[in-house]
């Protein structure tokens, strides 16, 4: 069981609970929601977040604007993030890297892909 | 003198005509642009109501369908819950029966099949939790179609405007906030442009330049 705190972003409520579920079957108890970039930024202020999992496209305030915001703050700037999403063009994917995204994975994803890419995320 | 007074005439005679002849060619295309105007002014107005139910329809196919995901979700999740305590039960009677003095070795076999079975079930309603990612798919390419459809109600609602085409019965329309719609246009639940190994090959070498 790990002691990770993961906040898991997404406007989807059925992404939301099916992440928060894979996460828990991989050992991943403490698991907090935003539906979008600004709920999520909100949650970081207020809670102690180790890493974070997001979605790219969310109304209000996408992933990319979100993670670009969250690497201007001092205490998110080296958070861990892990990016899911449908977006699987390569100029998407290097765009979110340079944003300050640490990993990434394409939806559909399988529960062992995200065990995989957070345990490498962490490690890297 | 009087010869030239005399073909200055028919020259004026000649342009009087020309400009008649052309002024009446001109009537005529206007007339028959009206016509058409006329002729599309229905369809347009119709359109311009029609598409607003359009998109209406496709967002309530996507609230319903998610509705629909939101339950099978919780039955999977019962189902699964379940499972673990049938899991929990098996586990304990087979250490139970284990210390036992008499170990029926034949009980105990059985006992560890239904474990297996039961694991087995667990994990098909983790495959069918996985597989209502459909559900955020699906959403997103009716959120695209429905966008589509905006944009053209748009277009059209300019086109009227423009051409001063008013139902009659007011011109105030009412229209429907739009949602504000996030989607990837190119969401799509069996093909990805970029596989996973082709994404990692990129994430590691994002990270040797931001190591150099």
């Amino acid at each position: 069981m790990s002691d990770l705190k993961i906040l898991a972003v997404d406007d989807s409520s059925t992404m939301r609970r099916i992440i928060i579920n894979t996460l828990k079957r991989a050992g991943f108890e403490d698991v907090v929601e935003a539906c979008d970039g600004k709920e999520a930024l909100a949650k970081l202020e207020t809670e102690k977040i180790d890493f974070v999992i997001t979605d790219w496209n969310m109304p209000e305030m996408d992933g990319l604007t979100f993670v670009t915001n969250m690497r201007k703050s001092d205490s998110h700037s080296k958070t861990p993030v892990l990016m899911v999403t449908m977006r699987s063009v390569k100029e998407d994917i290097v765009e979110a890297l340079k944003a300050g995204v640490n990993n990434y994975i394409v939806k559909p994803f399988t529960p062992d892909t995200l065990k995989e890419k957070i345990d490498q995320t962490l490690a890297g | 003198m009087a010869k030239n007074d005399e073909s200055a005439s028919v020259t004026g005679e000649n342009v009087n005509d020309s400009l008649q002849w052309g002024l009446t060619l001109l009537k005529r295309s206007i007339h028959e642009l009206m016509g058409s105007l006329s002729a599309i002014q229905k369809p347009l107005t119709e359109s311009k109501w029609q598409l607003p139910q359009a998109t209406s329809q496709l967002d309530r196919i996507s609230e319903q369908t998610e509705q629909a995901t939101k339950q099978v979700l919780d039955l999977v999740e019962k189902i699964g819950e379940h499972q673990s305590d049938v899991i929990d039960l098996l586990n304990q009677s087979i250490n139970t029966l284990r210390d036992t003095e008499d170990v029926n070795l034949e009980v105990i076999a059985k006992l560890e099949a239904a474990e297996e079975h039961a694991n087995r079930t667990q994990n098909d309603t983790y495959t069918i939790m996985d597989a209502l990612q459909f559900q955020d798919i699906t959403a997103q390419q009716i959120n695209h179609a429905a966008s589509l459809l905006e944009e053209v109600e748009g277009k059209i609602e300019n086109i009227v405007g423009q051409l001063d085409m008013g139902d009659g019965e007011g011109e105030a329309v009412q229209k429907q906030s739009k949602n504000q719609r996030a989607f990837n246009p190119n969401a799509d639940m069996l093909v990805k442009q970029t596989n996973q190994a082709g994404i990692d090959s990129l994430v590691k070498s994002s990270r040797a330049k931001t190591e150099e």
